[in-house]
């Protein structure tokens, strides 16, 4: 049997994620638009899985249909990024006010697009998005805690023990965690 | 530029938090919305990505096909005099190495073989990975 699914295989699989596995790819996709200027999460999503259709990400067998998306959208979003940001362009500068102190009789042949789209939460949870968690849990203890052991990749019951709390105090703070995170929504 | 430090901070903790969402139960993630209207969610997006893929497949598979006509036309095109002028350039130019044989023997076919097979290899070295 192939390592990696057939496109007939790759259709099934995406048409079989149940809802609960589609609500995660959008939660993820808009904590990995955030910032993007060429990409909204739904943009992103419709990469990823364009990407799989095409093979050129590659469908693992054994893998976790939604990680793969997951992974999938990290990795555009992760390209999509470098692009904007090493590119020629720095697309988040806005250009708006420069547009309009052009004269009008301006023929140079010069074509400037305002980039209204960059709105200060998009730019905010790009950049600094640490930042932004650590503002959205500045009057709790626990959740900067928890924040930390998940910067570090420790979750569960590897970090209640970090934490020096029981899993009951641990999943009360994630699930507050999860609901403050959901309230950076990309616009 | 994000600083490096940042973006690997922000990527444990999105990698971190992605993995806590997969080990929550699906009542928890759903939270009460509608799984249907999820569900059909997701349908349109497959059905949006697979015909986009299937559009942008087409016009890779088109411009291929474009590039090797334009090829094909350009190297029918030349006249045997015209063949025959670029090998004998080509054979004062280092980048090709030619077998030492007097162009005035070759038939016409021969020539327009060669000139064929230099064409060729000119576009693959002109390709952005191509080698000489």
């Amino acid at each position: 049997m192939e390592k990696n699914l057939s496109l007939a295989e790759v259709e099934a699989t995406l048409c079989g994620l149940s809802a609960a596995d589609w609500k995660i790819i959008k939660i993820m996709a808009r904590k990995y638009a955030g910032g993007l200027i060429h990409l909204s999460p739904d943009d992103l999503i419709s990469e990823a899985y364009t990407a799989l259709f095409t093979g050129d990400r590659v469908f693992p067998r054994d893998a976790r249909p939604v990680k793969v998306v997951i992974n999938a959208m990290h990795s555009e979003a992760s390209n999509c990024r470098e692009h904007e940001v090493d590119g020629a362009i720095d697309h988040h500068i806005d250009v708006t006010t420069l547009a309009q102190t052009m004269d009008d009789d301006d023929d140079g042949g010069l074509v400037v697009i305002p980039s209204t789209n960059v709105t200060p939460e998009r730019d905010v949870e790009s950049r600094q998005m640490m930042s932004a968690i650590h503002l959205l849990v500045a009057d709790d203890q626990e959740l900067q805690d928890l924040v930390a052991a998940w910067c570090l990749e420790i979750r569960g019951q590897e970090a209640a023990d970090f934490l020096e709390w029981d899993i009951k105090q641990y999943e009360a703070a994630r699930k507050r965690l999860v609901r403050r995170l959901d309230t950076i929504k990309q616009e | 530029m994000s600083h490096p430090k940042q973006t690997q901070e922000r990527d444990a903790f999105l990698k971190t938090f992605a993995e806590e969402l997969l080990a929550m139960p699906d009542s928890e993630i759903l939270d009460g919305d509608d799984p249907a209207a999820l569900r059909k969610e997701n349908m349109t997006m497959v059905a949006k990505a697979k015909a986009t893929a299937g559009r942008r497949r087409l016009a890779a598979g088109r411009s291929g096909f474009v590039a090797s006509q334009s090829l094909a036309r350009s190297a029918q095109d030349v006249s045997v005099a015209m063949a025959r002028a670029a090998i004998e350039t080509a054979m004062n130019d280092d980048q090709y190495t030619l077998a030492a044989r007097s162009l005035g023997e070759m038939s016409d076919e021969d020539i327009l073989r060669l000139y064929h097979q230099l064409e060729r290899l000119k576009a693959k070295k002109d390709a952005p990975d191509g080698n000489q």
